[in-house]
């Protein structure tokens, strides 16, 4: 197991789980996720190759309404 | 009507009135605003994701030829002001950018020292970058030296619809500021909007006022009129107001003088 800090809150993993599995748990359906892992902006099209592991930070973040 | 563009970091746009995206009670309702207001600009805003439900992304309601200005709300300090627009630009939502640096939570009032550092940093970094700030002629002078692109002065306070309280100080920075001043905050009704275009405000944004009205979309479009109808008033050169009447029919010449 990884023990990761999504979005603030501890969360385990199973190893080599892939940063384009951890999208598509949380974020289904949506388009327009940007993920920050450990302060980096990872690009989509590096999601299905990059792998979280322990003790990683990672930020799912999304556009929302903003005045 | 002659061409009369409002032209920020060298593009042009046709419509002077921006519009906040925050607080609407539905997605439809924002697209229905944005549509009748013919708006050009809006402001958007990042968060990390409700993990717990699922959520529309706003995206989906812009029409991809608006710009679109993720604002920096949320961050206390340059610092994440800088963070914030940099992941926005990074994940391919452009480098336009609000800066929002605000402390205070019962007055929202913005930061203005920190907030002329995060432009200095942004604007380095290529960002065309509008400043949120309290009207300070100092202030202004300050953000245009470091590379602001607008200056975006509060007409009341976030979210209050009062109006233009900060009407002086945002005419000075109109006279003084060669950057097109665009007014934010606390615009609650068209008239307000209209006052500040007649002064010679460049643009105005309105965001509380719009999402949180009985109909949305028609006070979009009244928003977008009246900030037409300022910019008129304006160019028009309007005439001095006067302390005693002043006769509209000549003075000459009645039916029934003696």
């Amino acid at each position: 197991m990884a023990n990761i800090i999504l979005n603030g809150k501890h969360l385990d993993l199973q190893n080599s789980t892939t940063l384009h599995q951890v999208v598509d748990q949380f974020c289904k359906g949506n388009k327009h996720v940007i993920a920050e892992l450990n302060g980096t902006i990872i690009k989509a099209d590096q999601w299905r190759t990059l792998a979280v592991k322990e003790g990683d930070q990672l930020e799912l973040i999304s556009i929302v309404g903003g005045g | 009507m002659q061409d009369d563009p409002l032209i920020i970091a060298g593009k042009s746009f046709n419509n002077r009135f921006l519009l906040g995206t925050g607080k609407f009670k539905n997605k439809t309702d924002l697209k229905d605003s944005i549509e009748s207001s013919e708006t050009e600009i809006v402001t958007v805003a990042l968060r990390r994701i409700d993990l717990e439900r699922h959520e529309e992304n706003i995206l989906e309601y812009i029409p991809s030829h608006i710009t679109l200005m993720t604002n920096t709300s949320g961050a206390r300090t340059a610092q994440e002001a800088i963070r914030i627009a940099r992941i926005a630009r990074e994940a391919g939502h452009g480098d336009w950018v609000k800066i929002e640096v605000i402390n205070d939570s019962k007055y929202l009032l913005p930061d203005n020292q920190e907030t002329i550092k995060a432009t200095e940093i942004l604007a380095k970094e290529g960002f065309v970058v509008l400043p949120y700030v309290s009207p300070d002629l100092y202030v202004a002078r300050e953000l245009v030296k470091v590379g602001a692109a607008a200056v975006m002065p509060l007409g009341s306070l976030i979210g209050s619809n009062q109006g233009l309280k900060a009407k002086e100080f945002i005419k000075i920075l109109i006279e003084e500021i060669d950057v097109p001043i665009i007014v934010d905050a606390g615009i609650g009704a068209p008239s307000h909007a209209a006052e500040a275009m007649e002064m010679g405000a460049d643009a105005v944004l309105a965001n509380t006022a719009v999402a949180t009205a009985g109909h949305p979309a028609i006070l979009a479009k009244a928003f977008s009129l009246a900030v037409q109808a300022g910019r008129l008033g304006y160019l028009s050169k309007l005439p001095a107001t006067k302390t005693l009447a002043n006769a509209s029919s000549p003075l000459t010449g009645f039916l029934y003088n003696p």
